[in-house]
């Protein structure tokens, strides 16, 4: 895992005696909220509806044992005693106050850990696949160059004041699990016809009101001149993006106002006028990173070794969903599910948050990640260690067997928390969540993406959702609009609405007729979104609007 | 606002980001009980969400919120706003009871 | 408003061709010329060594300065407002582009914690309201002693003093 050195502690450190500062004057009356505002947020400090919330980045969703717990103590000290893992892997706290959030980021620091651009419009912490380092599928550790990303977007100077947020995802693996199509800049790593690796450049995707799968503007980038063609992008879009209008701001905006063709232009003749020696990254700093993200020390002499006797079915369901293959034969990566049936998608209290660290430093050396399924992974678990595992996850109530199937249910926090939302998330997730609880129900159903949103910026990706729910205020009342079809996978696909919205309390039943019309119809193995692709929506369309 | 409902003004604290209420002698406090009521009375509650979002150094996110029904059982119109006032519907363990609701 | 030197903050600027640019003249010598009357006027008007100045937006096309670029000691990028950040850009362009070695100038809405973004664009001096002391202004550019990223300006980033020093700090 990548470790700070002195430089990368130093800037931390003296962000947290800036905000400190900004904080005092604020306090004092010397900096009105106007002028307050943008400098909070570029440290992660919301205003919400109840207090302040801060999110805490986390760089490509990973984590030390060190840094969970250092989340745990945030949680238990300066909030009310939990978290919430969000759909871009990072983690808030919901009820901070403005005076504590200084020392609150003194002590995150002490972990390698702050609030820096995840808020603003600046580019936002990056994310990455969370299986990174750890799946059979991988062309390369995606998390080297979002390290070399995070460093080069750190504060930087030309890009801190663009006329929306940009968000950035990398992937180096077939089966994408970072939506990189639904992001500003999504990177999946290629081989060119040489044997060298790159990146396939995908610029202008996006959620939020005008969802778009964005377009590859870009097949081959040569890895070493990754920052000098991020430049190029964010120049372009710095200084022709769309900033009258808040909602046309987006560089997804830029590229289709100007056409794919007409933008890629403008980066690559960008590209071309840049000193590409001033601004790529060095290689040796490549190599220094990557020394950081070499696989652990594996035991292979035990990779047989499975327990002789007879494993629970309980432990066999789990195991089903919740482990994965990993390249190291006789290790697997796990899901924790911090979808327990009728919770709160993504929370888990400061107690949640230790055990989980202890059982990282047990069994998957100390390490963890972040899910924009908002869920956490332990990714070097050994495949003899998994029942231990399992059996102390179940008693914390974080063996939850449902990773991938309908109850394992995206939502953002929703008009709960949300001063944007307009309408609940959680408890619709809670409810379809108990609904659908029995297990073996959610088996026969399969793979099911349930994804839900409480406001059209989408923060619960109900776009690429197989059944994406979204939440609107409809004349004082809590609407839910129902889109089918959406994938955030390699398949990239935004879902399509169904018809008219179903109140609070009707979604639920909507959401099983769906599932019923699925059942009923589908063929033997049949997933679901392949179902949907095939039939369409009408018969969907028939079962929900029938009687009227 | 010119809906003539009783109204209050909530608002953040600045420092701690708690929900507070205006109070008739200008100051905030976190009991609902003690917050000044506006009876349709729209200019004057115009004129005082100005006053008090001018130079604010003590709350931040102000705004006017309508109550429902008779003061017995009043309880904030939209469910933003009733949300706003007690806290997550998701977590009842949290909650800042609304006397009344 | 109160006009401070950034140029002071500089270990000198980043510029593969800093050949173009006249030499920084006095505030008091330097007579500023909406843009649209720039072209006509500029080589006419002036005697020889006097300097000029001109005030641009953040989304006036550079290139139309480029055939009198060298004639400017004075090119000050405005800010309608603190969040339109596309006068970063311009200086960026401005330093790496055309060369220019002049005064860099930002005026318009601008917060003091921006200084140090602009220093490393590429400006040289920046206007602040008049209860922004110097020593307000030194203390932000003095806040960050590491960069990540190379820049208009000459520091390091961070990754080429790794290299540098042979070592990952600790």
């Amino acid at each position: 895992m990548y470790e700070y050195d002195t430089f990368d502690q130093t800037l931390i450190n003296q962000r947290v005696n800036e905000f400190r500062d900004q904080v005092k004057r604020r306090l004092s009356g010397e900096l009105t909220e106007e002028q307050f505002r943008p400098l909070r947020l570029l440290n992660g400090l919301y205003l919400q509806l109840h207090a302040y919330m801060l999110r805490v980045a986390i760089p490509y969703g990973t984590l030390s044992s060190e840094q969970m717990r250092a989340l745990a103590h945030v949680a238990r000290t300066y909030d009310k005693g939990y978290g919430h893992f969000t759909t871009r892997q990072n983690i808030q706290y919901n009820w901070i106050r403005l005076e504590d959030a200084p020392d609150l980021l003194y002590d995150l620091a002490a972990a390698q850990l702050h609030g820096i651009q995840t808020s603003g419009n600046v580019i936002r912490n990056v994310t990455a696949d969370h299986f990174a380092g750890a799946t059979a599928d991988e062309l390369d550790d995606p998390r080297i160059y979002a390290e070399l990303i995070r460093q080069w977007s750190t504060l930087h100077p030309e890009f801190s004041f663009l006329p929306r947020k940009f968000k950035i995802a990398v992937t180096g693996a077939e089966e994408d699990r970072a939506a990189v199509r639904f992001h500003d800049i999504g990177l999946i790593l290629r081989r060119n016809g040489d044997g060298e690796i790159g990146f396939e450049v995908i610029a202008g995707g996006g959620m939020g009101r005008t969802p778009v799968v964005g377009p590859t503007i870009r097949k081959f980038l040569p890895k070493q001149h990754l920052q000098s063609y991020l430049e190029a992008i964010l120049r372009v879009y710095n200084r022709y993006g769309r900033r009258d209008n808040i909602y046309k701001a987006r560089i997804k905006i830029l590229v289709r106002d100007l056409g794919t063709d007409a933008f890629t232009k403008e980066v690559e003749a960008e590209w071309e006028a840049i000193d590409k020696a001033h601004v790529d990254h060095e290689l040796h700093e490549e190599h220094r990173v990557r020394k950081m993200f070499a696989p652990p020390a594996f035991v292979t002499s035990t990779a047989k070794e499975v327990p002789s006797q007879v494993s629970p079915p309980d432990f066999e369901n789990w195991r089903k969903t919740n482990t994965h293959a990993h390249k190291q034969s006789g290790y697997a990566i796990v899901t924790v599910s911090l979808k327990p049936y009728g919770g709160i998608p993504g929370d888990a209290t400061a107690e949640q948050m230790d055990l989980i660290a202890d059982l990282a430093e047990r069994f998957s050396f100390g390490e963890i990640r972040v899910s924009h399924e908002q869920n956490l992974i332990l990714p070097h678990v050994e495949q003899r260690n998994l029942i231990e595992l399992w059996t102390v996850l179940s008693k914390a109530g974080l063996g939850t067997a449902n990773a991938g199937l309908i109850t394992d249910i995206i939502a953002c926090p929703g008009l709960d928390y949300c001063s944007l939302a307009n309408a609940r998330s959680i408890p619709v997730s809670q409810r379809i969540s108990e609904r659908f609880s029995a297990l073996q129900r959610q088996h026969d159903i399969g793979e099911l993406k349930v994804k839900i949103s409480g406001c059209i910026n989408a923060c619960g990706h109900h776009h690429a959702g197989h059944i994406g729910i979204l939440g609107v205020d409809r004349k004082g009342e809590e609407f839910y609009q129902i889109t089918l079809g959406g994938s955030g996978a390699e398949d990239a696909e935004i879902g399509k609405i169904i018809g008219p919205g179903f109140s609070y309390d009707e979604i639920v039943d909507a959401v099983e007729q769906i599932v019923h019309v699925y059942l009923d119809l589908r063929q033997p193995g049949e997933p679901f979104l392949n179902f949907y692709r095939r039939v369409g929506a009408e018969p969907f369309k028939e079962r929900l609007y029938a009687r009227a | 606002m010119g809906d003539g409902m009783t109204h209050v003004i909530i608002a953040n604290d600045l420092r701690t980001g708690e929900i507070v209420y205006l109070t008739g002698e200008g100051s905030w406090t976190d009991e609902i009980a003690k917050a000044r009521r506006f009876e349709k009375d729209t200019p004057d509650l115009e004129s005082k969400l100005e006053e008090v979002g001018d130079g604010a150094n003590t709350v931040v996110g102000i705004e006017a919120i309508a109550l429902n029904g008779p003061s017995a059982s009043e309880t904030p119109v939209s469910l933003r706003d009733r949300i706003r006032a007690t806290g997550p519907t998701v977590r009842p363990d949290l909650a800042r009871p609304f006397p009344n609701a | 408003m109160p006009v401070h030197d950034l140029s002071s903050q500089h270990t000198g600027l980043y510029s593969p061709k800093a050949q173009n640019g006249a030499q920084v003249g006095s505030p008091t010598e330097t007579r500023f010329l909406d843009i649209e009357d720039l072209a006509a006027e500029i080589n006419a008007a002036l005697q020889p060594g006097q300097a000029i100045g001109v005030t641009i937006g953040p989304d006036t096309d550079l290139d139309r300065l480029a055939p009198f670029i060298d004639r400017l000691a004075v090119i000050a990028i405005e800010f309608s407002a603190f969040k339109d950040g596309r006068g970063f850009s311009q200086a960026r362009i401005l330093r790496d582009r055309f060369g220019y070695a002049g005064d860099i100038r930002a005026v318009g809405e601008l917060l003091l914690d921006q200084v140090q973004f602009l220093i490393r664009v590429g400006f040289s001096s920046v206007d602040l309201p008049p209860h922004i002391s110097e020593a307000d202004v030194q203390a932000v550019v003095e806040r960050f002693t590491v960069v990540f990223q190379a820049a208009a300006d000459s520091r390091r980033p961070v990754q080429r003093l790794r290299q540098s020093t042979g070592e990952a700090g600790v």
